[in-house]
């Protein structure tokens, strides 16, 4: 088990690093377009288009680290009632159904993907250099996958839990800190 | 088979299957009863990287946890009292003024009650507010706000029911006023009836707590003032607040460490990660009952029995205070895109629509048994949930009424908006 949580841990921790860029480059990009346009008449043709797919990739990194600390919008406040084994049950039967959910959702951006990748889209051109959709939209199927993997650990963390009845008391912070 | 599924899945979403999960289940399920390939869905939830104002969310949630982090709700704080401290009730109305403030920059996120609730508490108590005005009077200011500029949920209606988030908040602009005028007149009939002493005035004090937010006093005045006077689009705003926020409680004032941001960035992205997630999975769902003219057809049978716009309304407000309380992001997220072309059957006009829609938000928040200030305020002042049902009750009836004039006078909301536009 503490494999597992390690595994989780590591996860958690890459995603953060990545989120944590992302997040400066888009905070500093939006701004400069702001200034370029409104000081320069100007603008970074391709920014915008960029900075709509940066959103994307935000959005799905954050949802990935919300399934990690169950921060996910939820009705929870049955399985706030709950306590020791039947919570663990409860939990197990919530985290597969959205793995399996999750799982479905890749074969779908799978197929969406290949489409894509197919078809060799342009995103937007710098100059002469014509960027493909394609790298953009890898957030699909990866976000979904990471999701998955974050809910099938906490599935395996939470059979654990109902063999040894070892269940953790639900979070009660709000935000977190 | 789609009765059982339906049932389990309302099983699921019971047991606190996330939201995501449960639209997304729904939307394969149904795109693939249609015989529609399930890629589909996520063309529909790639729509989401052709809205230009989406970039709004992130940005405005992160200034948002960058203030909450910072002092800058002390200082805050300190100047509204400084400023309006010597008026009858002055406290209270400093409350009501900067938690709406508050509320308004940081997303409706909760955080007011945490971060601005506990400094107000005790230092109401300290000037003799009764124990049960106090803890009401904080409990319902968590939400305060949600109708001013940069407000998240806003923003949210705005791209969900696709109309111009600008004109959202001129929209907001009156009844938003309004309801802190109402709230205020509240507090300082109280304040007299208490026999509280008024502080007095002092310049010198005004002036330094002035100076001690010198670099925060533009940031409302930007973005407020940038949207409403028609400089900035809200998209904007949003990039200019996020790149001054960081800069001025990093650099200037250094409340905030290069050690804190990863905490802010994960805590603020993981609001943003789990909003967009669901509005990504909603879209397919949402896009197929459209196409499958759901409104239409809930519009065909509830005309048989609501034949007036009056009835429909209070329905309708009824209605919403229920799925409210459930979670607000997802009920915006799933329930607006049904309701607006039943609203405007019936001849309500979208932008009219979100300022109920989003006052009834409010009072949600504050609607027991579940309502999230309720638990906020339970857990911030440890005090038990029935006496705060109490205490938030007398606040609860005047939003109502004030839920009441903003229905049925629309002119309240789209006026300001008329004016803008001539």
């Amino acid at each position: 088990m503490k494999t597992i949580a390690a595994i989780e841990r590591l996860l958690m921790s890459g995603e953060r690093a990545f989120l944590i860029a992302l997040v400066v480059v888009m905070v500093a990009l939006s701004f400069l377009q702001v200034v370029l346009r409104s000081f320069f008449s100007a603008g970074l043709l391709w920014g915008d288009t960029f900075l709509r797919s940066l959103v994307l990739w935000v959005g799905f990194l954050g949802a990935a680290l919300a399934a990690a600390e169950d921060r996910q919008f939820s009705m929870d406040a049955l399985l706030r009632l709950l306590n020791g084994r039947t919570r663990a049950v409860v939990e197990l039967v919530v985290h597969s159904f959205t793995a399996a959910v999750c799982w479905f959702l890749i074969l779908a951006s799978w197929s969406f993907f290949l489409g894509e990748f197919e078809s060799g889209g342009t995103l937007f051109s710098i100059g002469a250099h014509e960027v493909p959709a394609w790298p953009f939209e890898t957030i699909l199927p990866l976000g979904f996958a990471l999701l998955l993997l974050h809910y099938v650990l906490k599935a395996v963390l939470a059979v654990h839990a109902a063999v040894t009845g070892a269940v953790k008391p639900p979070s009660t912070e709000y935000p977190a800190p | 088979m789609t009765f059982a599924l339906a049932a389990a899945l309302l099983v699921l979403a019971f047991l606190g299957a996330p939201v995501f999960a449960l639209m997304g289940a729904l939307a394969l399920y149904l795109f693939h009863g249609a015989a529609i390939d399930s890629a589909a869905v996520i063309i529909e939830l790639m729509r989401l990287a052709s809205l230009p104002a989406l970039i709004a969310i992130p940005l405005f949630t992160f200034s948002g946890f960058v203030l909450a982090e910072s002092g800058a709700p002390r200082r805050m704080l300190a100047l509204a009292v400084a400023l309006f401290g010597w008026m009858p009730g002055g406290l209270a109305i400093v409350g009501l003024v900067s938690c709406a403030l508050f509320t308004a920059f940081t997303g409706a996120s909760g955080v007011t009650i945490i971060a601005l609730g506990g400094l107000l508490y005790p230092m109401l108590l300290k000037e003799k507010y009764p124990e049960g005005f106090s803890l009401g009077l904080l409990t319902c200011t968590g939400s305060l706000g949600l109708l001013f500029p940069p407000s998240l949920p806003i923003i949210l209606y705005g791209l969900v029911a696709k109309v111009s988030i600008d004109d959202l908040f001129v929209a907001g602009a009156i009844p938003g006023v309004l309801l802190i005028l109402l709230l205020s007149g509240i507090s300082m009939v109280v304040a007299w009836r208490s026999g509280l002493r008024r502080a007095p005035f002092s310049g010198a004090a005004a002036l330094a707590a002035a100076r001690a937010a010198a670099w925060e006093i533009p940031l409302p005045v930007l973005i407020v003032g940038g949207i409403y006077g028609g400089v900035f689009t809200a998209t904007d705003a949003a990039a200019v607040m996020a790149f001054y926020v960081l800069v001025v409680e990093m650099a200037v004032y250094r409340d905030v460490k290069p050690a804190d941001l990863p905490r802010i960035v994960r805590s603020s992205m993981i609001l943003v990660g789990s909003i967009l997630i669901v509005l990504g999975t909603a879209l397919g769902l949402t896009n197929y009952l459209i196409d499958a003219e759901v409104p239409e057809k809930i519009f065909a049978a509830l005309s048989l029995y609501v034949h007036s716009k009056t009835v429909f309304l209070l329905i309708l407000n009824i209605l919403l205070l229920v799925v409210n309380m459930v979670e607000i992001f997802s009920a915006i997220i799933i329930v607006v895109p049904i309701i607006i072309p039943i609203a405007a059957q019936y001849g309500i006009d979208p932008i009219h629509m979100g300022i109920i829609f989003l006052l009834n938000l409010e009072i949600g928040y504050m609607t027991p048994p579940l309502g999230l200030n309720l638990f906020l305020s339970n857990r911030r002042f440890d005090q038990p949930l029935p006496k705060l049902y109490r205490a938030a009750f007398p606040f609860w009836v005047a939003h109502v009424l004030m839920l009441a004039l903003v229905t049925y006078w629309p002119q309240l909301s789209l006026w300001l908006l008329h004016l803008k536009d001539s």
